[in-house]
């Protein structure tokens, strides 16, 4: 039975690389007791990208309220998580001074270009669209 | 006049194509016959009228029942909304909202704004908006028809 396509070939390997990742993080805690900025980088960097999937995958949710208000909304929810996470993190080991900063524009940042992308996707997205009705006018019109 | 009939299932869809070398009265019976296939009814002031499907701009549902709007005229049809898209689906019609549906053919062009609402300018500059939730129900059957027209023209 096939079970890998060329559709989830790609999330496969990700779902692989990440448990193998998480796998090596625990092992090492276990037999080597290690756990350092290495570890905890990594650790943060799933926790983030879980929480971002999880708000992504509600986008559904909000398609009857204004598009920029789900923006906001949902970076106000991100940020405040990754500021809580980060809190929570500093209980079990010292944070940078720069820590807050440092996660803020760590998150900010490539959810500004993520927005600014999709905002391009869009509008480039609507010309194209206009250009097909014009087209089918058009063609309409020879007939 | 000479008629024939030929069967073939390996064919797309059924159809017909009359070859006449003038105009006349057969031919225009003929023509009135095929239009009056395509054609509905609706009601307006208690008086039922024949309309055809590709001079409907959009239609609404409101209070549960189904209204065209033409350039300037609003009918009511005793149909579903989901009849009528089984029924002219393929002529251009799709839905873009929970109780709108539009003729593809009538919309002039599409905007935006910062909220990504889209709206659909038609072509007797009237406006509708376009659900984030059909967006992908609009784009598909836009360029399906895309597709259809480029094909009848090779």
């Amino acid at each position: 039975m096939k079970i890998i396509y060329k559709h989830n070939f790609f999330s496969t390997v990700c779902v692989i690389y990440t448990l193998l990742v998480l796998g090596k993080l625990v092992l090492e805690y276990i037999v080597q007791g290690a756990w350092g900025n290495y570890q905890s980088n990594l650790l943060v960097m799933f926790v983030l990208s879980t929480l971002a999937v999880f708000v992504l995958s509600q986008y559904y949710r909000f398609q009857k309220y204004p598009l920029l208000a789900v923006i906001v909304v949902q970076y106000l929810v991100l940020i405040g998580g990754v500021m809580l996470f980060t809190w929570i993190s500093g209980f079990f080991e010292p944070l940078h001074e720069d820590g807050y900063r440092d996660m803020f524009l760590s998150f900010s940042i490539p959810y500004a270009i993520g927005v600014i992308v999709y905002y391009a996707s869009m509008f480039h997205e609507v010309r194209r669209v206009n250009q097909v009705l014009k087209q089918i006018k058009e063609e309409k019109t020879e007939e | 006049m000479r008629v024939s009939y030929n069967r073939d299932p390996s064919l797309q869809e059924d159809r017909a194509d009359i070859h006449y070398r003038e105009d006349c009265d057969q031919i225009e019976i003929i023509r009135n016959f095929f239009s009056s296939l395509q054609s509905i009814t609706g009601k307006k002031d208690n008086e039922v009228c024949v309309l055809q499907p590709g001079s409907i701009y959009y239609l609404e549902v409101v209070d549960r029942k189904l209204f065209a709007y033409q350039a300037g005229e609003v009918y009511q049809l005793d149909y579903s909304m989901k009849y009528f898209l089984d029924c002219f689906g393929a002529d251009g019609f799709v839905q873009i909202s929970k109780n709108t549906i539009v003729n593809l053919y009538r919309v002039k062009r599409v905007q935006t704004d910062l909220n990504m609402r889209l709206k659909l300018i038609l072509d007797n500059d009237e406006m509708i908006v376009l659900n984030r939730t059909y967006k992908k129900n609009f784009l598909d059957a836009l360029y399906h028809i895309q597709e259809v027209c480029h094909e009848n023209h090779l």
